[in-house]
């Protein structure tokens, strides 16, 4: 009978229901992907650093070989793109600075453009395209055909048999193939200056030598370590995520290499004020 | 009570859901030791939930799953480990890792969980893969073979530690009736030469005579009817008979309103 | 279960006494006996499985591993009544014929 009394509050009560339990709602379901990453991360963490020395081992083969496939292979493509923006840069800014007359300067703006920014930021967005679309290409084919559960049912832990090798193999090629990047495009930017603005090689070596410094090394190197933390993180999440068929792999493979561009720019904005601001 | 002997796998009043639905509603069933256990439904009955909860792929909402008297739905995943290396699976779709050759699938798991040299794990591969029918393939990776040489391998592979217990998904689906009678012949050879227990999944009526010692039947998440093939034909249940004499759902006249209002609705 | 080896030279006959169940747990002990343990200078090699009530594959690869041995070593290698439950084993390999398969002396 009560509830027939008073139909207004009646009503009232289950909007404010309606209200806050979407609102709740909405913010569990904003929230999930945070928790799951995060339980993903600490489980990869554990397997990385924590159970080796438990008696479980660490697939180091395998993790040679996926750093083969994500470091190796990728030097011709990052070297050729890498070359080629140490030359447009070096084209820029020559074409800036003449009117100075400092094109000497050249060397060292390609010099620390390239070492703190630009090598390790191509370089993170070249693996994204190679290698985290990989990752989750394979892990979400794995998933469809129903491999990571012949896995679990075989008592094999996915995290330490799939991921770990992954993991570590993308957080050792990054740095790795950010140093050889940075030469590259440090080359590519001497290519212009040498031969179209005519600066003596020597002494563009020596621009280059007195404009960088050690704190510039690191903060490229920080960045890379973590760039690739980030790609195969997202590839892995991502791959996860897979449902469907094979229509599903591709929609993920595509939203894991936007997502992995993204945070990388985010990290990169994070790392430079960290980096930048205090000096 | 000699329960935790003569049964390798026990289930209690398993209920299951996916999201809000209720999949499974108080599954009862104890599986034998070196028996052939065969759950029939039809779509959607539920099957391949409680397959997929027998086997740990999916956490009930309630109930338990004793394996030899253990609680399996209660461990830890470490603990699940050890009773993994007892379990065998043959997926519907094999399942085979694309990027290894036949042999290293079926050595996988022995690579994993074993002590044995090098040599014995390859002996052993190729015993398995003998086994099926597929000597001479090992170094053929899964994307070189037919889908029913896949499902051989894939039986190997389950079958590569030996397990007591292997769980079978829909074996003969997708195959042609020859080489799925071949299937069905070796389940019932393992089952003999190693008094292993097998769990099938099924819907091919033509396979629960050469291959079940007890049949289970679901409908809609519950168990309609258990027993012998013997038994279930004997049963007046109408799904059961339905079932078993292939007929097609008769239509209900009655709903007729009903159904005119759905589709105007 | 434990598994039991002993190990006795009679006349240039190794005979090798297996008592337990052969499992992937306990057959690399006897791979160890069958590869390793074996004097090289004996004619035949005999493994009595009398004693043996259960043997999984990696038993059965692990008896051919000793055949290998034994043939590198220009023995001859033998089993000794092996258990109708090991023989169904040997049996579903189609192994039976590669063996010499004797009845208790």
């Amino acid at each position: 009978m009560a509830e027939t009394a008073n139909p207004a509050a009646q009503q009232s009560t289950s909007l404010f229901v309606i209200f806050f339990g979407t609102v709740g709602r909405m913010t569990l379901n904003a929230l999930y992907p945070f928790a799951q990453v995060a339980a993903m991360i600490v489980d990869t963490l554990n397997w990385v650093f924590i159970k080796p020395f438990g008696g479980h081992g660490l697939r180091v083969r395998a993790a040679v070989r996926e750093y083969v496939q994500f470091g190796y292979r990728s030097l011709p493509i990052v070297g050729l793109i890498c070359f080629l923006l140490g030359a447009i840069l070096a084209l820029q800014t020559a074409y800036q600075l003449e009117r100075f007359g400092a094109t000497r300067l050249i060397a060292t703006l390609v010099g620390v453009a390239a070492m703190r920014e630009l090598a390790p930021l191509m370089t993170a967005i070249l693996l994204t395209g190679r290698s985290g679309s990989a990752i989750t290409a394979e892990i979400g084919t794995m998933k469809v055909s129903e491999e990571i559960d012949a896995l679990h049912v075989m008592g094999i832990n996915p995290t330490k048999y799939l991921i770990v090798p992954k993991f570590i193999a993308m957080v050792l090629a990054f740095p790795c193939v950010t140093i050889l990047a940075t030469a590259i495009m440090i080359l590519g930017g001497m290519s212009i200056g040498v031969f179209y603005v005519g600066i003596a090689p020597n002494v563009y070596l020596n621009v280059t030598a007195q404009a960088l410094s050690w704190s510039d090394f690191l903060s490229g190197m920080t960045k890379s370590v973590f760039y690739g933390v980030v790609v195969c993180w997202v590839g892995v999440y991502r791959g996860f995520q897979v449902t469907g068929g094979a229509e599903g792999v591709g929609r993920m493979t595509t939203s894991s290499v936007v997502t992995s561009i993204f945070l990388i720019i985010l990290v990169d904005l994070v790392f430079t004020i960290m980096f930048v601001v205090p000096a | 009570m000699s329960t935790e002997t003569d049964h390798i796998l026990v289930v209690e009043d398993l209920v299951v859901h996916y999201g809000e639905r209720k999949v499974l509603n108080g599954i009862n069933l104890s599986i034998r030791r070196g028996e052939t256990f065969v759950i029939l439904g039809g779509s959607g009955g539920g099957k391949s939930t409680l397959l997929r909860n027998l086997v740990g792929l999916m956490r009930p909402t309630s109930g338990r799953i004793l394996f030899d008297g253990e609680d399996f739905t209660a461990m830890d995943d470490v603990e699940r480990i050890e009773i993994r290396k007892k379990m065998g699976m043959c997926f519907q779709g094999s399942a085979l890792f694309n990027s290894m050759s036949l042999e290293d699938n079926v050595a996988l798991p022995l690579r994993e969980h074993t002590q044995l040299e090098p040599s014995t794990i390859d002996i052993m591969t190729k015993i398995k893969l003998e086994l099926v029918g597929l000597g001479g393939y090992e170094e053929f990776l899964p994307s070189a073979i037919s889908g029913g040489m896949k499902k051989r391998a894939g039986l190997a592979r389950a079958m590569a530690m030996d397990p007591e217990i292997i769980f079978y998904d829909e074996p003969s689906a997708g195959l042609d009736p020859i080489v799925a009678a071949g299937i069905d012949m070796l389940i019932r050879r393992m089952q003999s030469t190693f008094n292993m227990t097998s769990v099938v999944v099924t819907h091919e009526m033509a396979s629960v005579d050469l291959i079940a010692d007890t049949v289970c039947m679901l409908k809609l998440g519950e168990v309609e009817a258990i027993g012998s093939p013997e038994e279930l034909r004997q049963c007046d249940k109408e799904f059961v008979r339905q079932f078993f004499e292939r007929r097609a759902e008769e239509d209900d006249n009655d709903d007729q309103q009903a159904f005119i209002e759905s589709l105007t609705e | 279960m434990e598994l039991e080896i002993e190990t006795q030279e009679r006349d240039g006959t190794c005979i090798v006494v297996v008592e337990g169940e052969v499992d992937l747990n306990t057959s690399p002990k006897l791979r160890t006996v069958l590869t390793k343990q074996i004097p090289r200078n004996v004619n035949a090699v005999e493994v009595d499985l009398k004693a043996v009530p259960y043997m999984d594959s990696s038993g059965v690869a692990t008896l051919i591993e000793g055949l290998r041995a034994a043939v590198s070593s220009d023995a001859e290698f033998a089993l000794i009544a092996p258990s109708s439950a090991v023989l169904k084993v040997l049996k579903l390999s189609r192994l039976d014929s590669v063996f010499t398969i004797r009845e208790a002396n």
